[in-house]
């Protein structure tokens, strides 16, 4: 009845620590994250109000410690803390260690192809909502970065997207789609996706997890720049 | 959409995937964590005709392999395994342009030239003039930045 929280303290458990140190010190970056968490949040949790009504997934009781916000658990809104808060952190450690390599235009070709593809395949999907809608949101917002915010961030985005991020994600979303464990902790109506899973987790949460990630970016790196700002405009 | 359609998409899409995924291995895990398998391909031994860096052959074969075998099921008609042959034809697009016509690992096509051709050769001698693990460029293939195109 613990498994969701542990997953969430699990998640946020060492990013939290490193936090700390001083190689990382990102605790002095807390003012410009925390509201990145909640705007993206209140999107996700919106959206996922809104789902769980309409039955695209729900959760099994049986992991949770019973207490319900509005129609979700209260772990599953722990998890937009926990996970952004473990993305950004992964995010900025990432930038530190390896340095910015300098910024190669290919990647807003790979990135238009990746949202067109997308976007082609919610169209061709549009009586499944978990795929139609996580892959329309997913392509539009990736276009906005390419050809609206022309984003120099997002070659590092995707850096650590696919070299870290896809780990743990395979850990954390194997466990809550039922790897390791009796049965899942959420689970999907395969009616809504395209019922196509690698292990046990949809492939949309590929996407999913994309969309949430690159999120909490670009309010962290828009709130960043705006404080970069503010501390010249205060020197000079 | 037809079964063929699919099919050829798939073959379309792992092939497009493939041109992203090179740049950025090469980028972030060949210019990274095995820099060490890469580096002769920066610095060469000239005694032999393998080098090292040729693992990668092995590596980048493994997905394209897996994919054929599970998706043949006594039938062709399955995305996956034209997914496969998607990437093998971009392995064979990439032995031909880097390994014979930019580097002539076998003296052929050294006699050929297009605008498209000379700027892609010019783009990976750019990335070549470096041979450190750090700060080089142009780490794409097929795909040609603009940078890299000239009009003579």
């Amino acid at each position: 009845m613990y498994a969701y929280l542990l997953v969430n303290l699990f998640s946020i458990f060492l990013p939290l620590v490193l936090s700390f140190t001083p190689k990382f010190n990102f605790r002095k970056n807390w003012s410009v994250l925390f509201p990145s968490i909640l705007f993206t949040g209140l999107f996700f949790i919106a959206w996922d109000i809104i789902f769980t009504k309409l039955g695209v997934w729900g959760f099994n009781s049986e992991y949770l410690l019973g207490i319900d916000i509005i129609n979700l658990p209260l772990e599953e809104w722990l998890f937009f803390i926990a996970i952004p808060y473990a993305c950004v952190f992964t995010y900025s450690a990432l930038n530190q260690i390896i340095s910015r390599k300098f910024f190669d235009k290919s990647i807003f070709l790979y990135t238009t192809v990746l949202a067109a593809f997308l976007i082609i395949m919610s169209i061709l999907n549009l009586d499944k909502l978990y795929t139609s809608v996580t892959f329309l949101l997913t392509g539009l917002f990736l276009l906005v970065h390419v050809y609206i915010l022309k984003s120099d961030y997002l070659e590092l985005f995707f850096r650590a997207y696919l070299l870290v991020f896809l780990f743990p994600f395979l850990l954390v979303n194997g466990i809550l789609t039922g790897s390791f464990i009796d049965t899942e902790i959420v689970w999907y109506n395969n009616l809504e996706n395209l019922s196509i899973r690698i292990f046990t987790i949809p492939v949309e949460d590929f996407v999913y997890g994309l969309l949430l990630f690159l999120m909490n970016v670009t309010f962290y790196e828009y709130f960043l720049n705006k404080r970069m700002l503010r501390k010249s405009e205060i020197a000079t | 959409m037809s079964s063929v359609m699919i099919n050829v998409l798939a073959v379309a899409a792992s092939f497009m995937f493939m041109e992203f995924a090179a740049w950025f291995i090469h980028k972030y895990i060949m210019h990274g964590l095995l820099w060490n398998l890469h580096k002769d391909h920066h610095v060469k031994n000239s005694k032999s005709f393998f080098e090292l860096n040729d693992l990668f052959f092995i590596m980048f074969a493994t997905p394209s392999i897996i994919l054929m075998y599970f998706g043949y099921s006594g039938s062709l008609d399955n995305p996956m395994f034209w997914a496969g042959i998607g990437i093998a034809l971009y392995g064979l697009a990439y032995t031909f342009v880097h390994d014979i016509y930019i580097h002539q690992r076998f003296k052929f096509f050294n006699k050929f030239e297009t605008p498209y051709f000379r700027a892609m050769r010019r783009a990976h001698k750019m990335h070549h003039k470096h041979i450190q693990k750090k700060d080089s460029e142009s780490f794409g293939f097929l795909f040609v930045p603009k940078t890299y195109r000239t009009n003579d």
